[in-house]
């Protein structure tokens, strides 16, 4: 995982060059050149994606939303102004996609991005999943990782949708604690506080794996 | 929202978790990955909803441009039909002076007649 803490300068210079990238694609994009869309959105649709699959645990949902992102970023392309970074605009995209579609949904159902057991064999499967390491471990290794799997995605899926999304955003998109602050339209210190209680949540919801995590750690 | 974030951050948030098994765990379930045709496929939409959008410009390009040109039709005839029955009426009217002008005229001239005949009827008596 990148560093963030003080002495990130090399990582900040580059995310800074990254984002004139983007911009001067966005620039691109408004003048109508469609390699310059390609690329934006090559760059950018794992982590759309997979956030987005993440926050909803249905991959298929998670096309469609993914896909309509994308449609507008290149909407907006005009009417861009780069006043904030532009990963954070697209993840304020992607965040109100996201709500929007938790409030459309009245019942509380997920399935898992995790696919079932049976079909978990084919590797990447429909879901689009590498399940790490699968090839060394015994059968009874590989069912509890399946689980284990399973269980994180279940407990990421019951949080509360904010705390979800800053979670998501920390762990998997490596957001800053601002960055995310942008995207939630919220303060650090809140930021902070929903990411606290999230890890509280999901170490209460994971106690029994991490217990089993921490026997190994020192084998 | 259903989190009810406080403005001061718990105890211990400040705290990286980046080292802590959980963090581990949680980055042991990757992210999903598109499949290999995801960027095409959302070209493709953008591609159709740009089509889309050029079709209802011209659409409406052209619904305005047709609109304009029967709402001026439309004007163009009330106000032709507007200044047809004017001008008959305006004829009805002289043709109705000049009628009563005729009659007036003639009245006038039988009144003449009669005169000159009582002028005769005078004479001759006399």
């Amino acid at each position: 995982m990148k560093s963030r803490g003080g002495d990130e300068t090399p990582e900040v210079a580059a995310s800074g060059k990254s984002d004139a990238h983007d911009k001067a694609l966005m620039a691109l994009i408004a003048q109508g050149d469609e390699h310059a869309l390609r690329e934006l959105i090559e760059k950018h649709q794992g982590a759309v994606y997979g956030t987005i699959a993440k926050m909803l645990g249905d991959p298929i949902e998670a096309q469609d939303l993914a896909q309509q992102v994308f449609l507008r970023v290149y909407r907006a392309a005009g009417s861009y102004r780069a006043t904030a970074q532009f990963r954070t605009w697209m993840f304020t995209i992607v965040r109100n996609l996201v709500f929007n579609e938790h409030r459309r949904r009245s019942r509380a159902t997920f399935i898992s991005i995790h696919p079932p057991e049976g079909e978990a064999s084919q590797g990447v499967g429909a879901s689009g999943l590498d399940l790490p390491d699968t090839a060394n471990k015994t059968p009874g290794e590989y069912l509890l990782q399946e689980e284990m799997l399973r269980k994180v995605d279940e407990a990421i899926l019951a949080l509360p949708e904010q705390q979800r999304l800053a979670i998501v955003l920390r762990r998997y998109d490596e957001f800053s604690y601002e960055q995310i602050a942008d995207i939630l339209k919220t303060s650090v210190p809140a930021t902070k506080s929903l990411l606290f209680r999230a890890r509280e949540t999901l170490r209460g919801a994971l106690q029994e794996y991490l217990e089993n995590e921490g026997a190994k750690e020192p084998t | 929202m259903n989190a009810g974030p406080s403005n001061e951050p718990p105890e211990g948030s400040d705290i990286d978790p980046r080292h802590e098994a959980l963090w581990r765990m949680l980055g042991r379930a990757p992210m999903p990955e598109p499949d290999a045709w995801f960027a095409t496929r959302t070209l493709a939409r953008c591609r159709a909803q740009k089509q889309a959008a050029l079709t209802f410009t011209r659409i409406w390009r052209w619904a305005l441009g047709g609109g304009l040109g029967i709402s001026l039709a439309v004007t163009l005839m009330a106000t032709q039909v507007q200044v047809g029955p004017v001008q008959s009426q305006n004829v009805n009217q002289q043709k109705s002076v000049q009628e009563a002008f005729e009659i007036m005229a003639s009245t006038d001239n039988s009144d003449a007649d009669s005169a000159t005949s009582s002028t005769s009827w005078q004479d001759s008596s006399l």
